[in-house]
């Protein structure tokens, strides 16, 4: 559903993009991984043409988005989601009115907008914030808000830019847990630019590893884990391996709080609401999971 | 523009241009008209409505009625019918305004206003405010009885009349006065005044044959009927008087000047010598004086003049050389020798001397007081001798009667016979050597010969003159010698000789005209044109020709004021207009240029960015405060329509620089708007407008925001 073929973009005679190429499927998700300034949020930033790339093409659904007119690229930006990394949320709107704004703004009835931004409020957990604006929430919020504001129009591309890169841990984790359902949940296509290696090898079909504008690496995300061809692509190995061999002080501290969550659970199941961050069918911290765990339901989907 | 208007924010923006700018051309005239009105009702209340009044009378205000009582009985008396009404007073001036009945409103009367109160105390002067009438200021008295015979004929001319310096066009509509007044100005188009001015002290002996051969020679130049009409001046009285002043100043300077006569062929009067010591022993290098001589005697065998450089010092001592002075300044052959003189320096003495005598009379009063005294008593002492020598005289004689008569009537002792005895001896020895008298009786009669009372009176006499002198405040009178001294000019010879040639100078002609001869003729020639021909008629080249209108159209009190208060109102009117411009600038347009110049990424973006909102700032005002200037009428004095549009541009161009201070841009929101598929207006009416200051394009954007 999306091609781009040998895109490039400077800025300022500096290269950010040095001939990229890559094709979507529908459907599919595809993380992108790199060290800063490579160019992930330049390239996906390009596909809708929040900027303007300097060369190549880029079709969408067989369209050219480059080539399009106005009207054009407005129709195909309403059927491409973004979600930032610092939210961008209309801070004078609510929370329903800022899911429901573009497409009130592009005619659907606002009864019939308002209740879908309602339900997918719901669905990610924000079903009694939906009269607070922006700055009355947190950061994994805010971002919540972002999700259901660009799921609002039932996207065939979801375009993520870094949507964990301003949270705090925890907070981190609410979008993860929002976004893995949503990999579950949606036949949209995704293009993930994260840091979150574990997520990535959880959720993606494919792992782009850019470096100096370019793609250096890309595949199956375990197998690009597994045996890096590039620079970019054994460092993250790298850290991931660091990861995945936990030290003895933190064996132990896995292990004791492994021990307070079953008690935590306990108490949960016997009626008593516990202080659990995560969503209920989250049975467990995603952090402890192994990286390469895909989950059941998702390896179902797939 | 279609587009624009089909699009809903746009539109509003092209709504919110058209709404500043009948908004501020509507408040801008509304203000301007205020002050119209304001101004208008003060002016009608100063000087009545228009043609109500026909002159304006000023006399002094001293809070005595005197001055008008006088005018009203000379209006009484003069002019019957006619109305006065006192208007305002200030700065000492009492404002009398005169209405003349119809039958009295003629040039005749209009003409005899000028000198009709010229007698009367505290009267100041008169100003013509008759209407509807046209004020010809004209610049030479043919033009004007031309004008005043053209004018007398037109159909819309009521009268014209002459005043001080042109004529007053009286019409008989205030519709004509356009029409008049650029035929009026017309006619003083196709004329021009060439004004030829000799230089002073040039005497014109027939002026009116100068002015003819002037005349022909420039004709000759330009053709026939160049010249319209001429006419010979003799410079005013006050350039006379200032030049007599400057003469008696010339002449004052130069008294005080050291006075160098110089015998021998010393020159002509004008040229220079070099005046040094004859020894040069004692004397110093700058001892060298030039001198300016000044007068020549007839036999040019002496001269004398006054230093023009260095310094004479009086108590130098020895005698002093003049000699030629060489073009280098230096001393050529001797001429003879020179002696100074210094007038101010021996009235400096004069009175030092004065002073001093002065102070010595006081000292010379009192010791001839004394003096007298000392006679008077002296005078006393010398009549009691006087008398006391009678009474011995007196005893003599009974003395010789009694020698006379001895042994004759009764015994005498031996005494009284040998006194008397030894006295007749010494007595008949004295008188067989001197005379037939007795001594005594001719020192009696010696002594007793003087006037002793007169010379008694004249002591006296003296003695009062002498109290008088006493009397005489004498330290009174030093005071004023010292004040006399005190006031002389304290100038050296340098200072005194810069200054003559000063004056010099100008009573050449450098600065002061002499004699002048005034041609009206047909614009054309170049001034300079017409001096080359003048002067080789006057084979002259210090005469000076200048080249004037024949006149102009000058607006009378009230249209002057009138026209004082239209600009006025239109300054107002444009500063008001600035406020307004500057307002929407700062609350609307000041988002639209700020969105405009957010980054997106790049450094040569931004700044093409930057570049369109300034450009396009600077357009919106400019085309804002030009479309208010013209519906509104504003204009900024000196600088007009084009003023303004210079002002909005730059006041445009500083909204575009600090666009982004006043309305920042949430650009995160933008960029999220645009990544909802929305059109650029959209985000503007429901981003960006809302967020900024509140204004009148917040105000339009709100009646179509969804999201309000």
């Amino acid at each position: 559903m999306l091609e781009i073929r040998d895109l490039h973009k400077s800025y300022d005679g500096r290269p950010v993009l040095q001939g990229v190429h890559l094709t979507v499927e529908r459907g599919e998700i595809v993380a992108i991984m790199g060290p800063s300034g490579c160019g992930k949020s330049t390239l996906i930033r390009c596909i809708n043409r929040l900027v303007e790339p300097d060369a190549g093409e880029i079709l969408f659904e067989g369209r050219s988005v480059i080539q399009a007119s106005a009207e054009e690229l407005l129709a195909m930006r309403r059927r491409i989601g973004f979600v930032f990394q610092h939210f961008n949320l209309i801070r004078r709107l609510t929370v329903w009115e800022n899911v429901a704004f573009a497409a009130i703004m592009q005619g659907v009835p606002e009864n019939v907008a308002r209740q879908r931004a309602l339900d997918l409020l719901e669905r990610v957990g924000l079903a009694d914030v939906v009269e607070h604006r922006p700055d009355e929430l947190s950061g994994g919020q805010q971002q919540r808000v972002g999700i259901a504001r660009a799921l609002m129009n039932e996207p065939d591309l979801l375009l993520w830019d870094e949507p964990t890169a301003s949270l705090d841990p925890i907070r981190t984790q609410e979008v993860l847990e929002v976004m893995e359902r949503l990999a579950l949940e949606t036949s949209a296509a995704m293009i993930i630019v994260t840091h979150e290696i574990p997520f990535a090898l959880r959720v993606a079909d494919r792992l782009l590893l850019m470096d100096g504008g370019r793609i250096v690496e890309a595949g199956d995300p375990a197998a690009v884990m597994a045996s890096p061809r590039s620079e970019v692509g054994r460092a993250y190995a790298k850290l991931l391996s660091q990861r995945m061999e936990p030290s003895r002080r933190r064996k132990r501290n896995m292990a004791v709080f492994a021990e307070q969550q079953q008690e935590s659970q306990r108490h949960s199941n016997a009626g008593e609401e516990g202080a659990c961050p995560w969503p209920a069918n989250s049975s467990e911290p995603s952090l402890l999971r192994s990286p390469f765990a895909v989950p059941a339901s998702t390896a179902a989907s797939r | 523009m279609t587009v624009l208007l089909r699009d809903g924010f746009w539109r509003d923006v092209v709504v919110l241009l058209v709404a500043t700018v009948l908004l501020g051309s509507a408040v801008a005239w509304s203000v301007g008209w205020g002050v119209d009105a304001f101004f208008g009702d003060a002016i009608q209340n100063l000087v009545g409505e228009a043609g109500e009044y026909d002159a304006l009378i000023q006399i002094r205000d001293n809070h005595d009625e005197a001055p008008l009582e006088a005018l009203q009985h000379r209006v009484a008396e003069s002019l019957p019918g006619a109305q006065l009404q006192k208007a305002v007073s200030f700065a000492g001036q009492s404002h009398v305004l005169l209405r003349l009945p119809r039958e009295l409103r003629d040039a005749e009367t209009f003409t005899a206003l000028r000198d009709m109160f010229q007698d009367i105390p505290g009267y100041i002067g008169l100003t013509y405010m008759v209407e509807p009438s046209i004020s010809v200021t004209v610049a030479h008295s043919a033009v004007a009885r031309e004008l005043a015979a053209e004018m007398a004929k037109h159909p819309d001319v009521d009268f014209v009349f002459h005043k001080g310096d042109g004529l007053q066009i009286v019409l008989h509509h205030a519709d004509a006065m356009q029409r008049v007044t650029q035929q009026v100005e017309a006619f003083l188009a196709e004329r021009e005044i060439l004004e030829v001015r000799m230089p002073l002290g040039v005497t014109l002996p027939h002026p009116e044959a100068t002015a003819a051969e002037l005349k022909a020679a420039l004709e000759e130049a330009w053709g026939p009927n160049f010249v319209l009409a001429t006419g010979a001046d003799d410079s005013d009285d006050d350039v006379d008087a200032f030049v007599a002043t400057l003469r008696e100043m010339r002449s004052f300077l130069l008294s005080y000047a050291t006075r160098v006569e110089v015998s021998g062929a010393a020159g002509r009067v004008g040229s220079e010598v070099v005046v040094m010591p004859a020894a040069p022993v004692g004397h110093e290098a700058g001892d060298v004086l030039t001198v300016r001589l000044e007068g020549v005697s007839d036999d040019g065998t002496s001269a004398w003049g006054y230093i023009v450089s260095g310094t004479y010092m009086p108590d130098t001592a020895g005698a002093w050389t003049a000699f030629e002075r060489l073009p280098d300044g230096s001393a050529g052959a001797p001429i003879g020798t020179a002696v100074f003189t210094n007038e101010q320096g021996e009235l400096e003495a004069t009175l030092a001397e004065s002073v001093q005598l002065l102070n010595e009379l006081a000292q010379f009063a009192d010791e001839a007081r004394e003096g007298v005294s000392q006679a008077q008593a002296l005078l006393d002492s010398f009549e009691a001798a006087l008398q006391r020598l009678a009474g011995l005289s007196e005893q003599v004689n009974a003395l010789e009667r009694a020698i006379a008569g001895a042994g004759g009537d009764g015994p005498v002792n031996a005494t009284e016979i040998l006194l008397p005895l030894l006295l007749s001896h010494w007595l008949e020895r004295n008188h067989a050597e001197a005379s037939a008298a007795s001594p005594l009786e001719q020192a009696e009669q010696q002594l007793g010969g003087l006037d002793v009372s007169s010379i008694y009176r004249t002591l006296q006499l003296l003695a009062g003159r002498f109290d008088e002198l006493a009397n005489l405040d004498v330290s009174a009178v030093v005071r004023q010698i010292e004040q006399v001294q005190r006031a002389l000019p304290h100038l050296n010879d340098g200072d005194i000789a810069r200054s003559i040639d000063l004056i010099d100078r100008n009573l050449d002609g450098s600065t002061i005209a002499g004699d002048r001869i005034s041609l009206v003729t047909v614009p054309g020639p170049s001034r300079e044109e017409a001096e080359a021909v003048v002067r080789t008629v006057m084979e002259s080249d210090g005469v000076r020709v200048y080249q004037t209108s024949a006149g102009v159209v000058t607006p009378n009190a009230r249209a002057a004021l009138t026209q004082i208060l239209g600009q006025m109102r239109q300054v107002v009117a444009a500063l008001v207009a600035i406020g307004v411009v500057l307002l929407t600038l700062l609350l609307d347009h000041s988002a639209l240029l700020s969105v405009l110049q957010t980054p997106r990424a790049g450094r040569r973006e931004a700044i093409r960015r930057q570049r369109t909102a300034r450009w396009l700032g600077a357009g919106t005002g400019a085309l804002l405060l030009t479309v208010i200037g013209l519906l509104s009428g504003a204009r900024l004095p000196y600088v007009g329509l084009w003023g303004l549009t210079l002002v909005g541009a730059v006041m445009g161009l500083v909204v575009a620089l600090v666009a982004r201070r006043i309305n920042p841009v949430n650009w995160d929101e933008v960029v999220a708007g645009e990544a909802l598929g929305l059109h650029y207006a959209q985000v503007m009416r429901e981003i960006v407008i809302p967020a900024a200051r509140p204004g009148l394009l917040v105000w339009l954007n709100r009646r179509r925001q969804r999201f309000a």
